[in-house]
């Protein structure tokens, strides 16, 4: 049983771990991302270059980790927002708070009809592609969903009798929605916040990849996997380094995702 | 019965509207806060270097230069008339180009859901009927990695392997049916892994049911039960999920048929973007959302339809 529950915290640290790494490992690059020499194209990996250089002679390693800091940081800005603001407003309109107003909901239902990856479309349609554009999209797509999300837990926890017995020994609605409710829905927040972390990360590489990327003053995960395709018959080995960080991201989002419910689960 | 499904349709398609508008508005109104302005472009493109008076000129000529809510009213009476205008970067008409590139999506998708349905029962019903754990877990892990692997990899790695190393299939001219079954086994790689498991926690839940434990004692065969029963139970709770997943389909689809260099729906979004091409734009974004609203509402109903049955019976 212990062995069990150390796999089980292991298997929570470790994708946390990696998660921070490629958030924070630009800090460590030893190279600069943007400067390229065309003397030192397509290096070996050695101990200044420790993966290699790209075809234009650009430290492969310090990309993965300025890139880390660009789909990262987009992907884990996006979701604190959605965290902060759509709690706020999740809660703010659900039943509980605003009695009876059928036409939320139906906007609601109406607005979260169409898929994030289709907003983004819709917003680079309008706006062109760039970092901005696709934070602000990400966000804006998946904010309409957990509002959604929050508001139907809610008025479930509403329900229950935990929240009657409150409400008899006379707590503010105020209350019971922060000390009472909030709580029973975190890992359910949380759970949603880590996949749609991992389903982000695709569709920005995704986007990149095609060459509506998020410009060029920014390093990031897709482009290189563009860039590297380029090279692929003389340099096989360039593309499983970008697509190996895209990977390994999205898979410790969606292990932490499953994890995490799991352990309120059991 | 009939009038109370009568109102529930009533009641979505007035949701749909919602979403409609609410999405064409959208496209609308970001095209107007952008910082490029689609005359400017449009003149650029026609002209080179055009004046401030003929820039102009191309405004009120596109009608650009009414306020926001005039321009979205005229659109959507010229859609009522079925008239989306023509193209501003190649002069097609919107809606032939549309025609022409809808079915193509529609197919890839549609041949995708297939390969996902046909993967998910078969995967999933093998593993059930095997009485070791190992090949669950296994097919969970890798469940779990086909889920993360972006699906324009898996179609960049199908493509050079098949393509360019094995010559098994044309890189170009992909226009007939045959061809669009590359891309649909890209898609459905995402769609599969993401519910195989699904399925399986299913099933595992309707065995442990009180009437399957009976079924055992009546002396039914494992497979029986399995095809007779538990299937059946779990696919109807998955089928809603499931549709609604071909629409999120849709959407993906743009991605990987810029890579197969297919000219469905998601080649025309990308090209026209890159174009800032206004009218094309907004015709692609309706339709989009369309399809994928559509999908939505056959998913609700058929949830709505079996939640009743559940009620009744």
């Amino acid at each position: 049983m212990k062995k069990r529950r150390e796999a089980h915290n292991l298997s929570i640290i470790i994708p946390m771990l990696v998660i921070v790494l490629f958030l924070i490992g630009y800090l460590f690059a030893p190279n600069n991302p943007m400067e390229s020499n065309l003397l030192t194209r397509f290096q070996k990996p050695c101990t200044t270059y420790p993966f290699g250089t790209d075809q234009l002679g650009r430290c492969i390693f310090s990309r993965i980790l300025y890139g880390g800091w660009t789909t990262l940081g987009i992907v884990l800005g996006g979701s604190m927002i959605v965290f902060s603001l759509g709690t706020i407003i999740g809660m703010a309109t659900s039943r509980a708070v605003l009695k009876g107003i059928t036409l939320i909901d139906g906007l609601i239902n109406a607005v979260t009809a169409i898929p994030p990856i289709a907003y983004l479309i819709v917003f680079i349609g309008a706006w062109g592609s760039g970092a901005k554009t696709t934070l602000f999209a990400l966000t804006v797509s998946y904010i309409l969903r957990y509002i959604k999300l929050v508001r139907t837990r809610t008025d479930m926890e509403m329900g229950k009798a935990y929240v009657m017995c409150a409400v008899a020994s006379g707590a503010s609605k105020l209350r019971i929605l922060i000390i009472h409710i909030l709580p029973n829905l975190i890992a359910e927040m949380i759970r949603f916040l880590c996949l749609s972390c991992a389903d982000m990360i695709l569709a920005i590489t995704a986007f990149s990849f095609i060459g509506l990327g998020l410009g060029d003053s920014v390093v990031d995960w897709g482009s290189m996997i563009l860039d590297a395709r380029g090279a692929l018959v003389l340099h096989p080995i360039m593309i499983l380094y970008p697509i190996g960080a895209v990977i390994l991201s999205t898979l410790c989002f969606n292990i932490l995702g499953r994890r995490l419910t799991e352990k309120e689960a059991t | 019965m009939r009038q109370d499904m009568k109102k529930y349709i009533l009641k979505k398609l007035i949701e749909l509207l919602f979403t409609l508008f609410f999405v064409t508005m959208l496209s609308f109104l970001l095209m107007r806060l952008s910082s490029v302005d689609p005359a400017t472009a449009y003149a650029k493109r026609m002209i080179g270097s055009p004046t401030i008076e003929q820039i102009e000129a191309i405004r009120i000529q596109l009608g650009f230069d009414k306020p926001l809510l005039i321009q979205y009213g005229r659109w959507v009476i010229d859609l009522l008339h079925f008239n989306l205008g023509t193209s501003l970067a190649n002069g097609h008409e919107v809606w032939t180009d549309i025609a022409t590139a809808f079915p193509k999506t529609l197919g890839i998708v549609s041949l995708a859901s297939v390969f996902q349905i046909i993967a998910i029962v078969v995967m999933g019903c093998t593993v059930f009927l095997l009485p070791w754990k190992t090949p669950k877990n296994v097919l969970k892990i890798i469940c779990i990695l086909g889920v993360s692997i972006p699906s324009f990899y898996l179609a960049t790695v199908y493509l050079d392997f098949f393509a360019v190393k094995k010559s098994l299939i044309s890189v170009t001219g992909n226009t007939s049916f045959l061809s669009y079954i590359s891309p649909a086994l890209c898609i459905g790689v995402f769609g599969a892994s993401f519910y195989i498991p699904l399925l399986m926690d299913a099933l595992e839940h309707e065995s442990n049911e009180d009437y399957a434990f009976y079924a055992r004692c009546r002396g039914l065969s494992e497979s029986r039960l399995l095809f007779f029963h538990f299937l059946p139970r779990a696919a109807v709770g998955l089928i809603p999920n499931f549709l609604q997943s071909i629409g999120l389909a849709l959407a993906n689809a743009t991605v990987i048929e810029q890579i197969f260099s297919i000219p469905g729906f998601g080649y025309l979004i990308v090209n026209h973007v890159l174009d800032r091409d206004t009218p094309m734009i907004h015709a692609e974004v309706f339709f989009l959302a369309l399809a994928i609203a559509l999908c939505n509402i056959a998913a609700d109903l058929i949830q709505w339809a079996i939640q009743r049955k559940k009620v009744v019976v």
